[in-house]
């Protein structure tokens, strides 16, 4: 590949972010910061979990989204009465040719944008169901193994109220997601230009940027541009450090010779469990997009502050105490960032 | 990938200049740093032994040897930690030239596997950047900012050359070498020395024992210039309870040095150093010190031979002004001697120098004959410039401070011949305090039991005596006063 073709290849990628984003901007107000995340998420590979309260457009968020990519979208909204097989699919009986066979009918699961709405009124077996397609991109029903076509891109919606009847996600199915992203009341001006907007005879739409025939080729190849982006091996490093100074150093778990940081009182007392390794691919890869959209091929330290706390924040395990005293797992994370930025000066 | 390969050589050679700009400058700044510790240790050293009290040498002394090696270790130690490698200045040059981690970047993408696509176009950004981070641009040549430490401290060495000399004790100041009597003699030759006596004074040797300082009935006389290395002002000893003279309080004898006589010797040699370079002589100084040190150690002197731990540098003004009124050096030593045979020069005819001691009865000096109050030197006769004022005092009274420019020069001045003929005033003088030198010497001589062998009455001491130049006239003047044996 020469260097004029991989030039042209990252102004690609940074014309079509750009384009997805100013598209989907159309029908959200505000939430830039969100969006952005959502859409490092997408061309990461990664899955995004949004929390936020009802109202304020997650839907409306992985909607657009879907619209805008041209792809294969589905819907499940999750609840207490919600089966694996109404997400992975079923065998059922169909006459075929007049003989009656067992024939595999595909589930929701089966497309490229899956909107998982209020997954937390799921049970946990159901919730579980979506373990091995997002994190192996294939299901299996009934000893067979079903492939799933990429790109595969689950949004999950979580509602932070209403907990009565819900089930807290499991750690492990949190791991999975690569990315949480919480969304916030809109601000007095944006919520001035949401209710302008929607209360008129002119719905405001999304178009499809790519077309059905080479959506799939051309978002798998900005994909796999992500993934030939370089970085240093302090870089990773540093990375490494972040995630490893997310586990609390007395506990059973903690890395062997300690993270590289000074102990952080915060994280020993507030914190039960750290991140996993996952978190540092999510910082890593997060990263990569970010040098890519800044037009670089190349990570720097600020790429992988930037999407510390989205990829870390929901792999924390935070103890009574935390909750006791109000603290979040976003704020001990750019404590950590705070430390490890000054100890790399 | 040709191309490729060329960028990145071009890089890489410019990174190695990068490279050797940086560490040159690490190096500057370590050397200045060292140096300028050192030049402050050595100055402060030299401070101290100006004008500072022995114990505050003996501090600065090792406070300046723990900055000396710390410094010499840590020096090494911080370079090694401070140099820098091809990937450490690679992430010096993004840092100061904004490249955000590409030379960094760039630098380990050659050895990843699978190797990146992108990294042709890391390179072309990296080259399209290169007036960013032209080595010129981002580590341009110039001395660390330490230098002016360096300079400083430079300064402050080169200031210690022009601190003024040390103030010596008022005791230091005389110089009395009296040709009128034996109890004057000591007294003059206990200010001369500036000493006090510390210790237990022990009896006094017998005539003879300790050598050529023996008390000589043929009026034989040596002077040995004082050793600069046992310079601690007593008296040396050599039997137990031997009088010790000190300046400063220390007890301490040559057969038992204290851990801090390293010091002290240097803080002398300091000094000495400094007097000998303003005077001019400091090869001459250089060649004599071996000789009066061992001399000085070997004890050759006895009990009238007194140590000057502080020599006056206004007492050698003294003498110098002597020496120069005489107007005669070493190389006048020709034409000096033809007047000095006129007026009886022992050195040029011994036995009329003997005969001239003979019939001078009442001119000999002694040192530490017999003690006497300071304030008596002070009103001794000053010495006239060739010598006629032969009954009067040799050596005088200098004043305090009154020739502070002047370098104190340190000299033993021990005669111990004179001795028979010599009248003793023992009835008007009081008796010895406690502590002081005893005449114990001299009046065994004048009770004759001192005897000496035909060689040593034959003797002429002076002329195998190492007499610094400048006090040579000085010395042949006193001997030629000596009295008629």
């Amino acid at each position: 590949m020469s260097v004029a073709n991989s030039r042209r290849q990252v102004e690609e990628f940074q014309s079509t972010f750009q384009q997805i984003r100013d598209e989907m901007e159309r029908v959200i107000v505000g939430h830039r910061d969100i969006l952005e995340q959502i859409l490092i998420t997408f061309f990461a590979g990664g899955h995004v979990l949004i929390e936020g309260v009802p109202g304020t457009g997650k839907t409306l968020i992985v909607r657009s989204l879907a619209e805008v990519l041209n792809l294969r979208f589905s819907r499940i909204q999750f609840t207490v009465d919600l089966m694996p097989a109404d997400i992975t699919g079923t065998r059922m009986v169909m006459e075929v040719d007049g003989r009656r066979e067992f024939t595999f009918v595909e589930g929701p699961v089966f497309s490229h944008v899956l909107l998982a709405d209020e997954i937390n009124r799921a049970t946990p077996k159901t919730q579980s169901a979506l373990l091995e397609a997002m994190a192996e991109l294939q299901v299996t029903v009934a000893g067979t193994t079903y492939r799933l076509l990429p790109p595969f891109f689950v949004l999950a919606t979580l509602n932070p109220i209403e907990m009565e009847g819900t089930y807290a996600l499991p750690e492990a199915q949190l791991d999975r997601f690569f990315f949480k992203v919480r969304l916030a009341y809109p601000n007095a001006e944006e919520m001035q230009r949401i209710i302008g907007t929607t209360t008129t005879s002119e719905i405001p739409t999304v178009r499809p940027l790519f077309d059905s025939t080479d959506a799939l080729a051309r978002i798998e190849g900005l994909k796999a541009l992500v993934r030939q982006v370089l970085i240093a091996p302090h870089l990773e490093q540093y990375a490494a450090t972040l995630v490893r100074a997310t586990v609390p150093s007395g506990s059973r778990f903690a890395p062997p010779g300690g993270s590289g940081l000074p102990p952080d009182e915060r994280i020993a007392r507030y914190v039960s469990f750290g991140s996993s390794p996952r978190g540092g691919q999510a910082l890593l890869l997060g990263a990569k997009v970010r040098a890519l959209l800044d037009g670089r091929v190349n990570v720097t330290f600020d790429d992988i502050d930037q999407v510390a706390v989205p990829a870390l924040n929901h792999r924390l395990v935070l103890n009574f105490a935390a909750e006791a005293d109000g603290v979040d797992a976003g704020s001990l994370i750019e404590g950590i960032v705070h430390a490890a930025r000054r100890l790399q000066r | 990938m040709p191309a490729v390969t060329l960028g990145f050589e071009e890089i890489e050679d410019r990174l190695r200049i990068l490279r050797r700009r940086v560490n040159l400058f690490t190096a500057q700044h370590v050397g200045y740093v060292t140096a300028s510790v050192l030049a402050l240790a050595v100055a402060a050293l030299v401070l101290a032994a100006l004008r500072g009290s022995p114990l505050m040498f003996r501090i600065t002394f090792y406070a300046g040897l723990v900055a000396t090696l710390t410094v010499l270790i840590g020096a090494p130690l911080v370079l090694y930690q401070r140099w820098r490698d091809l990937p450490h200045v690679a992430a010096l040059a993004d840092e100061r030239a904004r490249l955000k981690d590409r030379l960094v970047t760039l630098l380990t993408a050659r050895e990843r596997r699978p190797p990146s696509r992108l990294a042709g176009l890391l390179l072309a950004d990296v080259l399209a950047l290169g007036q960013r981070w032209n080595p010129r641009a981002i580590a341009p040549r110039r001395v660390p900012h330490s230098v002016y430490a360096f300079l400083l401290a430079l300064a402050t060495l080169g200031s210690t050359l022009f601190i003024s000399r040390p103030e010596p004790p008022a005791a230091h100041d005389s110089v009395a070498l009296t040709a009128s009597g034996s109890a004057e003699g000591a007294e003059a030759a206990r200010a001369l020395a500036g000493v006090k006596l510390v210790g237990k004074p022990s009896a006094a040797p017998h005539p003879g024992e300790s050598g050529q300082n023996a008390p000589q009935p043929d009026g034989s006389a040596d002077l040995a210039p004082l050793s600069t290395q046992n310079m601690s002002g007593d008296v040396p000893a050599h039997g137990p309870g031997a009088p010790k003279l000190s300046d400063d309080g220390d007890a301490q004898t040559p057969d038992n040095p204290s851990k801090d006589e390293l010091a002290q010797q240097l803080q002398q040699l300091i000094r000495q150093a400094f007097n000998a370079e303003a005077a001019g002589k400091p090869q001459q100084l250089a060649q004599n010190q071996p000789q009066r040190a061992q001399r000085a150690e070997s004890g050759e002197h006895g009990d009238g031979a007194i140590k000057d731990r502080n020599p006056s540098h206004d007492s050698r003004g003294q003498l110098d002004r002597e020496s120069k009124g005489d107007g005669k050096t070493r190389s006048d030593r020709q034409q000096a001697g033809d007047n000095e045979k006129q007026n009886g020069d022992p050195r040029a005819n011994p036995a009329q120098a003997n005969q001239r001691d003979n019939e001078q009865p009442h001119s000999a000096q002694t040192a530490g004959s017999q003690p006497s109050s300071e304030g008596q030197n002070s009103e001794q006769g000053e010495v006239g410039p060739n010598g006629s004022n032969p009954g009067n005092l040799l050596a005088k009274q200098a004043k305090p401070g009154a020739n502070a420019a002047a370098e104190p020069k340190t000299f033993k001045l021990t005669l111990t011949s004179f001795l028979q003929g010599i009248p003793r005033k023992t009835d008007s003088q009081p008796p010895p305090p406690h502590g002081r030198v005893t005449d114990d010497g001299f009046a065994n001589a004048e009770r004759g039991t001192a005897t000496l062998s035909e060689q040593q009455l034959g003797d002429d001491l002076l002329r195998k005596t190492d007499v610094p130049p400048e006090f040579e006239d000085i010395v042949r003047r006193v001997y030629s006063q000596r009295p008629e044996s």
